[in-house]
């Protein structure tokens, strides 16, 4: 083929601004370890990764709801685990009270440790998480119990039943029915501190077997309790099991290969420089002119 | 018998010859790099010879001849690599245009980093999926409407950067336009001039070359195709319609089109629609009607669905203040979307099924698994998967733009290779024929010379016998 100094000018330009091109690609590459910039430099992987990142997003969003959710139940629990202390202190007063050798006086001082217990108890179900009170249904914002008089104790709630998504399609309820728990420890509570003030052994034996009732109640509810938040801490578990793998495989789409990436940098960095050799010699390639008297 | 005096003339003859020659390689060197030159050549042809008169007429052998002359000035010209040079460069020019632009609209979209539209959707569900959990919380409501601000202005800033460079490349249609049709005139007034140098039988070799250039950009702009009549002018046609033929030439014409937002449409002069096959215009047409405006679509598609689904759920819960019925984006489109001024009153935000119910997420929580539900591409996508593919076909748009200009582009440089290869010019022969001519001319010096020394002898030493 017949060659002009101008062709060898043109091919010179082209073969470096190939060669540089390559070579800034690959720097990019190494400077911030991914594969790729663009959408369009591997639109398969590219967009795999944004469809990972969303589902990322959202794996996360779900696990802070678990978390949240968990530390409402968590909250729950401990109220309902205090309940139970109170109502087990209760129930000792009242085998305490019943032996018929107790005079007036003492019923009289052990009503009074009753009714500081009906105080605790209110202390406890009006217990706030976050503001928000535990035992009121969805009036989170509203008192759960308020004691009207010594011998009312009034539910001030409602009866729903708040629900978290905690994961895709997955929905746990976290309060419990505060109405239906706590109505009967007060009014068992109520009932001894009235028999222990009417100095009436039959009567405390009748609140005796009402506050077992409401601790069997408070039993019931942690069971239930304790179900749910098993299932939430195993959602919690694979939820945090896919996060860490999605990461990974997130990873695996767009991180760059580095010892692969720099191996090649420096490769093509050996490239430019001969591409840039040779195109000095092309440009300083003398023609017979030169050498004409 | 010849005189000496006609040996003379035919040395001067092929001086004068030479010296065209040399003047010839001057131009070449000259126009080593000229874009577009072709290199020339004197082709030199022996001066008509003949039959010197003399008694002996019949008998005697051959001719004389009378030196060197040089017939014509060839051009170099390969003219069918010119026609597939031109084909490829149109296409490789089609192609790189088309993927500079959506080179943009993809920058523009943005997906690949932190505040792509994907992350603002998931960032607004994850916002209602925080609500949902802590409902009477005000800064997680604030939040809220923080993120579905920054969506909205995501979605707007997107929108009027896509319309933006839609309009971009449609001033790009209307200068290629304008430059087609100046293009065309200048053609014609060549063809004219060169029509006329040939028609008395001169070579009008740098007429050729400056037409051919114009040819070559024409090819790249609009696909161009030209053929040359047996009178040296050519008719250049695109997509079909003639646009010169000999000295005439068919104007293109643009028209705002009220169909497609008042773009530029453009046509002939005689009405008929206008149809490049490739080259650049065709590039920036199929971007701006095709790629930019499916992105627009999608775009509007996403923020319509996002609008109707959400005030959908919103105007059925309550809110903190037991406020119902409230619609939480305002709009209709990724230009309007707007959330509505209504939700800065944090307490309006309804997460609420029922009244009076703080604590209560049930909407907040239907809205966050509005994010899974299959609400795009007539139930078959979530939204995050609808646009995810929307940019997955972006992605592939450029990259088969990108790999088309470059395949493009190999051939077109193999083809202006070799034509380079036949029409550029090499210094070195340049300078072996400047050096070929020198040494000629110094011998029909040294000819003449010679002659001379002979007329001398002749005129002055002759009949002198014994002085």
């Amino acid at each position: 083929m017949r060659v002009t100094n101008h062709l060898m000018k043109e091919q010179a330009i082209r073969n470096m601004s190939g060669s540089l091109e390559r070579l800034s690609d690959l720097q990019r590459r190494v400077a911030d370890g991914k594969q790729f910039h663009r959408i369009s430099e591997d639109p398969s992987n590219a967009t795999a990764a944004i469809s990972l990142r969303s589902s990322l997003a959202a794996a996360e969003s779900y696990l802070e709801s678990a978390y949240t959710s968990s530390d409402w139940m968590d909250a729950t629990e401990f109220a309902l685990g205090q309940t139970t202390d109170v109502l087990t202190e209760a129930i000792v007063l009242a085998q305490e009270g019943i032996p018929d050798t107790l005079s007036s006086n003492e019923r009289d001082s052990l009503a009074i440790e009753v009714d500081a217990l009906i105080d605790a108890s209110l202390d406890i179900v009006n217990t706030q998480h976050n503001g928000s009170y535990l035992f009121s249904g969805f009036s989170v914002h509203t008192q759960s119990f308020l004691k009207v008089d010594p011998d009312t104790v009034v539910y001030q709630g409602d009866t729903g039943i708040i629900e978290h998504a905690i994961a895709e399609g997955q929905r746990v309820a976290v309060n419990v029915d505060g109405d239906a728990i706590y109505s009967p420890v007060f009014s068992a509570l109520i009932e001894l501190r009235n028999a222990l003030q009417a100095n009436d052994s039959s009567l405390i034996r009748t609140s005796l077997s009402s506050l077992e009732m409401a601790l069997d109640g408070v039993s019931d509810a942690r069971t239930a309790q304790g179900g749910r938040q098993r299932q939430m801490e195993n959602a919690i578990k694979r939820s945090e099991n896919a996060r860490t793998s999605m990461l990974e495989l997130l990873s695996a789409k767009e991180d760059a290969d580095m010892a692969e990436a720099i191996t090649a940098l420096a490769e093509q960095e050996m490239v430019y420089q001969s591409v840039l050799q040779a195109g000095k010699r092309i440009l300083d390639t003398p023609n017979l002119f030169s050498f004409l008297g | 018998m010849t005189s000496l005096l006609s040996g003379i003339q035919t040395a001067l003859r092929s001086m004068l010859a030479q010296q065209q020659v040399m003047q010839v390689t001057e131009h070449n060197v000259a126009n080593a790099s000229t874009e577009g030159y072709h290199r020339q050549q004197a082709v030199l042809t022996p001066g008509a010879p003949y039959a010197p008169p003399g008694l002996n007429r019949p008998y005697y052998q051959g001719q004389v001849g009378t030196g060197a002359m040089v017939d014509q000035v060839r051009r170099f010209s390969m003219g069918f690599l010119d026609d597939r040079y031109r084909v490829e460069v149109a296409e490789s020019s089609r192609w790189s245009v088309k993927q500079e632009v959506l080179l943009q609209v993809e920058a523009t979209l943005g997906e690949m980093g932190s505040d792509g539209l994907v992350g603002r959707m998931d960032a607004f569900w994850d916002g209602w999926q925080a609500v949902s959990v802590d409902p009477g919380n005000l800064a997680l409501r604030a939040d809220l409407v923080e993120r579905a601000d920054e969506l909205g202005r995501a979605l707007n800033w997107r929108a009027v950067q896509l319309r933006a460079i839609r309009k971009d490349q449609d001033l790009a249609v209307q200068t290629r336009v304008n430059e087609i049709n100046d293009l065309a005139t200048q053609v014609s007034r060549l063809n004219v001039e060169i029509a006329s140098v040939y028609s008395v039988g001169d070579q009008p070799n740098d007429l050729l070359d400056q037409r051919g250039l114009l040819l070559d950009r024409l090819g790249e702009v609009a696909g161009a195709v030209a053929h040359v009549q047996d009178d040296g002018q050519v008719i250049v046609s695109i997509g079909g319609h003639a646009l010169v033929v000999g000295k005439e030439t068919f104007q293109l014409d643009v028209s705002p089109d009220p169909a497609n937002d008042n773009l530029a449409s453009v046509s002939w002069s005689d009405g008929q629609s206008f149809h490049p096959a490739t080259g650049e215009i065709t590039g920036l047409l199929e971007a701006r009607d095709g790629e930019i405006l499916a992105q627009l679509d999608a775009l509007d598609d996403v923020a319509a669905e996002v609008i109707t689904s959400t005030n959908a759920l919103h105007t059925a819960g309550y809110g903190l203040n037991n406020a119902h019925g409230l619609d939480f984006f305002t709009g209709s489109d990724a230009l309007s979307i707007r959330v509505n001024t209504a939700m800065n009153t944090l307490e309006n935000i309804a997460a609420a099924g029922q009244p009076d119910a703080p604590g209560d997420g049930s909407i907040a929580m239907q809205l966050a698994a509005e994010r899974e539900r299959l609400m795009m591409a007539s139930g078959t996508a979530t939204i995050g998967d609808y646009f995810t593919q929307r940019t997955a076909e972006l992605g592939l748009a450029v990259q088969t733009a990108e790999t088309r200009a470059a395949d493009r582009e190999l051939v077109a440089n193999a083809l202006y290779d070799q034509r380079e290869s036949v029409v550029g010019v090499s210094l070195d022969e340049e300078a072996v024929n400047l050096v070929e001519s020198q040494r000629i001319y110094e011998a029909l010096a040294r000819m003449m010379t010679t002659l001379d020394e002979m007329l001398d002898r002749v005129i002055n030493g002759m009949g002198r016998v014994g002085l």
